[in-house]
């Protein structure tokens, strides 16, 4: 016989103060800040801008190989709203242009980086021992490695393009997500849920996957918004320098390098791609920023 | 008065055995155990302060020492298998079909990424048990701990620590196994969700000869459900034996420092003194 109150399921649906995860919390904490929120929408313009370039630019062509030399360096006016450059491309066209490959670089870096980051910094993380030594010093290896010397070798081998600025770019990134992920899943390895599903007989690549991967992946998705705009500069810095796309690719690093001797002149040449570098770099920034502070454990109620 | 539950077979086989083991970290001794006999359907309790080795314990008998800095000796078996000393394949085996581990922070021990239903499909689906078995499986082990299948539904973030904690129990009745070993099931619970998850352990041995490895601090808890208790102190047992005996005619100072220790609540009239136990369980 028990002693003890029977339990009656009836009475026991109470409710907890915070129901729902965390991407609803991202979207109302987000929505509550400002400068995010206006971020975010920004972003959303610049990515349906590149996506829908072939229609938005009123000189397509002008962004691949079409030249007009006739047309060369006029001002901006209602035919071409951001002026011509060197060789009579509309600027307009092929700043829209640009925002698919800045944005393609910047996606492709951070997905490289993230992937190969994440994965060995969670396996860093979760084993230890050995295993976490081998995997960090390789990644302090890396990160002792000056980026810019790195695209510069990398360039002179596969020859500069946006393919080898992607490659370079990501070579120098993902060590930074090794860390942070690394960092995480040592503290999550301690976790008592970890220990209950070891109790309960999970083996230790399910642990990974499915309770240390998911619960690491907080910081990694703030590290990749503040991220993007850091990217995007330097895919912009290694166009500039010749080290990554290469003329008739419209790219806004590469068309400030070209506009820069023509500033005194033709300042719309550099000035329209290096205003869209500094929107979209700011607005990943502050995108970045609201949700790291969404995410904070130590703001709200989680 | 008369024990909780009748006294434990005999005939059956000791479900978990402990003989002689000794736990070191770093050179000094932090548990000790001469033996344990657990037998199904059987309550034992281990009771001691904070670094009296009792969780140490708990640890030992579900593998979890093995590849920690930990150095054992003795043995400790589990349905027959040694655990000290197996590989870890091996122990994924014993874990979660012969002995699950219910924890002290009832929250924590559920992964938040994860719905409920998710989490404990998936465990069946570990140890083999999918389809329609688990639906059954699940739906049988949710009654038992009186949770609603609605529950299945939420994130542990949207339960209440009775429930999380009672649903941790449930996957150890959904999976079958012979022993659950609590560590402080109880200890981040208020008073009357104490009783509820306890309440639920004393059901499982009735119904389903569960045998519980209980480890607390909390000696007027622990002796509502348990049939024996050990006492320990300092990684040494210091007493042990069934409830009557520690209760009332323990001669160990530390189990009589600990009985004193229990706040007794009096009420206004007088009355003659009630058994712990029934203190406790108010």
């Amino acid at each position: 016989m028990s002693v003890h109150p029977p339990l009656d399921p009836a009475h026991d649906v109470e409710q907890p103060a915070y129901r729902g995860r965390w991407t609803r919390r991202v979207v109302a904490v987000v929505g509550a800040d400002r400068l995010a929120a206006v971020g975010a929408v920004v972003l959303l313009l610049i990515v349906a801008a590149a996506v829908l370039a072939p229609w938005l630019a009123p000189y397509p062509d002008d962004a691949r190989s079409a030249t007009h030399s006739l047309e060369a360096l006029q001002g901006p006016s209602a035919e071409h709203w951001f002026g011509t450059d060197r060789v009579g491309r509309d600027v307009l066209s092929r700043v829209l242009f640009g925002a698919r490959t800045s944005l393609t670089i910047a996606a492709a870096v951070l997905a490289i980086a993230a992937v190969v980051g994440v994965f060995l910094g969670v396996v860093a993380g979760y084993a230890g021992g050995w295993l976490r030594d081998v995997i960090m010093r390789v990644t302090d290896v890396f990160l002792a490695f000056p980026a810019l010397l790195l695209s510069t070798a990398l360039a002179l081998i596969l020859g500069p393009s946006v393919t080898t600025a992607i490659i370079a770019i990501a070579a120098t990134w993902w060590p930074w997500y090794t860390r942070l992920s690394a960092s995480m899943a040592s503290t999550i390895r301690g976790r008592a849920y970890v220990d209950a599903a070891r109790c309960l007989g999970v083996s230790r690549g399910r642990i990974v996957a499915r309770h240390v991967l998911p619960n690491s992946l907080t910081p990694v998705l703030v590290q990749l918004s503040l991220d993007a705009g850091g990217v995007i500069l330097t895919a912009a810095s290694l166009s500039y320098l010749g080290l990554g796309a290469q003329d008739p690719t419209a790219e806004w690093g590469l068309m400030v390098q070209q506009g820069q001797s023509l500033f005194s002149t033709a300042w719309w040449v550099a000035a329209f791609p290096g205003l869209a570098i500094l929107v979209t770099a700011f607005c990943f920034n502050v995108l970045g920023e609201g949700l790291r502070d969404a995410l904070d454990p130590r703001r709200g109620n989680r | 008065m008369t024990p909780t539950t009748p006294l434990p077979d005999l005939s059956v086989p000791e479900l978990v055995e402990v003989r002689d083991l000794t736990v070191w970290y770093g050179g000094r001794q932090v548990s000790s155990m001469p033996r344990l006999e657990v037998r199904p359907g059987e309550c034992v309790a281990v009771v001691g302060e904070s670094g009296s080795g009792k969780s140490t314990l708990l640890r030992a008998m579900l593998g979890l020492l093995s590849g920690t800095p930990a150095v054992t000796t003795g043995s400790v078996t589990v349905d027959g298998r040694d655990v000290l000393f197996a590989d870890e394949r091996e122990l994924r085996d014993i874990r979660g079909s012969r002995v699950a581990l219910v924890m002290q922070s009832p929250q924590g021990s559920l992964n938040p990424t994860m719905r409920l239903g998710t989490l404990i499909r998936r465990v069946l689906k570990r140890h083999g048990v999918r389809g329609a078995e688990a639906r059954e499986r699940i739906a049988g082990a949710l009654a038992s701990v009186r949770l609603p299948e609605e529950i299945l539904r939420r994130y542990p973030s949207e339960v209440s620590g009775g429930q999380a904690q009672r649903f941790a129990i449930a996957v150890a009745v959904a999976l079958e196994v012979a022993v659950i070993a609590a560590d402080e099931p109880t200890s981040a619970l208020d008073v009357t969700v104490q009783a509820e998850v306890i309440g639920v352990l004393q059901r499982l041995r009735e119904e389903r000869g569960l045998a519980v490895v209980l480890v607390s601090h909390d000696l007027a808890l622990v002796s509502t459900v348990a049939d024996r208790i050990v006492v320990m102190k300092d990684g040494e047992v210091v007493d042990e034996g069934d409830v009557e005996h520690v209760l009332h005619e323990s001669e160990s100072p530390y189990t009589r420092e600990l009985i004193d220790a229990v706040p007794v609540i009096r009420p206004a009239d007088p009355e003659p003194e009630r058994p712990v136990e029934e203190e406790a369980a108010r």
